[in-house]
């Protein structure tokens, strides 16, 4: 019977192993945009229609799950309903109070930007990296490298556009990295994130201060986001091994597995 | 052909539903990977000199519409291939009347090489790239990890007799075409 002499496997394979070894490395340079764009305008209505299926159905299960509870918990809503209107109208005058704290504080104003309203369509499905897929595109008007926000607070960049669909580099991405501020004392850095799993400030200078429970917001250097953007608050502060720096954890404000709305600044 | 075109458009409709609709549906992102299990059984079923056409372009739809590297799922999912019809020759031929089992012992393996060889070359990627962070992921992280396992064993007791049913038709379908 005829078998295949080990030098011309080793060679084959030698030849696959290179093979691969080129596509990834022409894959990370973008070679295949042209592809994924065609592949992702044919799949996106399909992508929608399962997405959303997914959240309905997700919330269809919360909904089962919490039926028993019902009952209890419409009781508590109504007093805290009480309770809510009669808060209401002290939130008016905090409401104009707000719009003086938010100049005073350096904080960017929610009517400030251009905001467009997408639907989250899909999202890493490695847990990996970080990032998530937005309904809207180049047909919207979406640019590579615009923030992206949710309830007034940062969560990542877009990173690709496609015609009908982007994809939103989170924060948490191990390839994110952005100047912040510590809204408090002023002390800067740069957020960066760590393989989905949280964020960093790094590089504070030892002479400036970093509390815990302070806000961070972006600083605008470098001119790649705009100043005032909030992200999320101190939690611990330490210093790096060479003890040249500080460096933080930040809790984001947002929980960014549960994003279904988000708006891009145009 | 167009047994393959119809093929070719399962594929593409079943990575859009692992894509989009399983991977936010259970919790922190880790959904079973319906496309593992299928090429596991289809590679336990008719060997890898059948199916490693299938894995290559299923990996390849599946990187490209999950964003990724193109490349990552082709290889792995090429391994997995290889490695279940090694194993198979092996062990299908002795165990034939528990191939259930010993396919869902192959799914379990496949889920381990898949998990080892994506985070590889991703750590290797990104090392290159720019963070220079490459130790700081950590493979089978040990929830997340099992979690998987055990989902894409689920996954695969829902489907095996599906897909062989499935599997059936389409033979007896192109068979009346020949005789026709």
């Amino acid at each position: 019977m005829y078998s295949k002499s080990p030098v011309s496997k080793i060679i084959k394979l030698i030849l696959i192993t290179a093979m691969f070894l080129l596509l990834i490395f022409f894959s990370s340079r973008g070679v295949f945009s042209p592809v994924r764009q065609l592949f992702l305008k044919i799949a996106y209505p399909f992508q929608k229609t399962f997405y959303l299926a997914s959240e309905k159905t997700n919330d269809t299960l919360v909904f089962l799950g919490s039926i028993a509870n019902l009952k209890n918990q419409n009781e508590k809503l109504i007093k805290e309903n009480n309770i809510l209107s009669a808060q209401l109208v002290n939130l008016q005058d905090q409401k104009k109070e707000n719009e003086v704290f938010r100049q005073q504080l350096r904080l960017a104003p929610r009517n400030k930007y251009d905001l467009e309203a997408t639907l989250v369509i899909g999202q890493d499905t490695h847990g990996l990296g970080s990032w998530i897929m937005i309904d809207k595109g180049d047909s919207s008007g979406i640019k590579t490298g615009r923030p992206v926000i949710a309830s007034g607070i940062l969560v990542g960049k877009i990173d690709e556009v496609y015609s009908n669909s982007s994809k939103v580099i989170l924060l948490t991405d191990s390839l994110s990295s952005i100047n912040v501020t510590d809204l408090a004392t002023g002390a800067k850095g740069i957020l960066v994130g760590k393989y989905n799993l949280g964020l960093v400030m790094g590089m504070v200078e030892q002479t400036e201060a970093l509390n815990p429970g302070d806000d961070i917001i972006t600083s605008g250097l470098g001119k790649t986001l705009p100043e005032g953007l909030l992200i999320g608050k101190v939690q611990q502060v330490s210093n790096t091994p060479d003890k040249l720096f500080q460096q933080a954890i930040i809790i984001p404000k947002v929980k960014y597995s549960n994003l279904k709305m988000v708006f891009v600044i145009k | 052909m167009r047994k393959k075109i119809l093929a070719l458009i399962l594929i593409f409709l079943i990575v859009v539903i692992q894509v989009s609709f399983l991977a936010n549906l259970f919790p922190k992102h880790i959904a079973p990977n319906i496309i593992l299990v299928l090429i596991v059984i289809w590679s336990a079923k008719e060997g890898f000199k059948k199916s490693w056409p299938w894995a290559i372009t299923v990996g390849f739809i599946l990187d490209i519409l999950s964003l990724g590297i193109v490349g990552f799922n082709m290889i792995s999912f090429l391994l997995i291939s290889l490695q279940t019809d090694y194993f198979a020759k092996k062990f299908l031929v002795a165990y034939k009347t528990a191939d259930f089992f010993v396919i869902m012992i192959f799914v379990a393996l496949g889920t381990i090489v898949n998990e080892f060889i994506t985070v590889s070359l991703f750590q290797i990627t990104n090392f290159f790239s720019m963070s220079k962070t490459m130790m700081s992921f950590k493979m089978f992280q040990t929830g997340n990890f099992f979690l998987q396992l055990l989902y894409n064993i689920i996954i695969f007791i829902a489907i095996y007799w599906l897909v062989l049913k499935f599997k059936n038709v389409f033979q007896r379908h192109s068979k009346k075409s020949v005789i026709q």
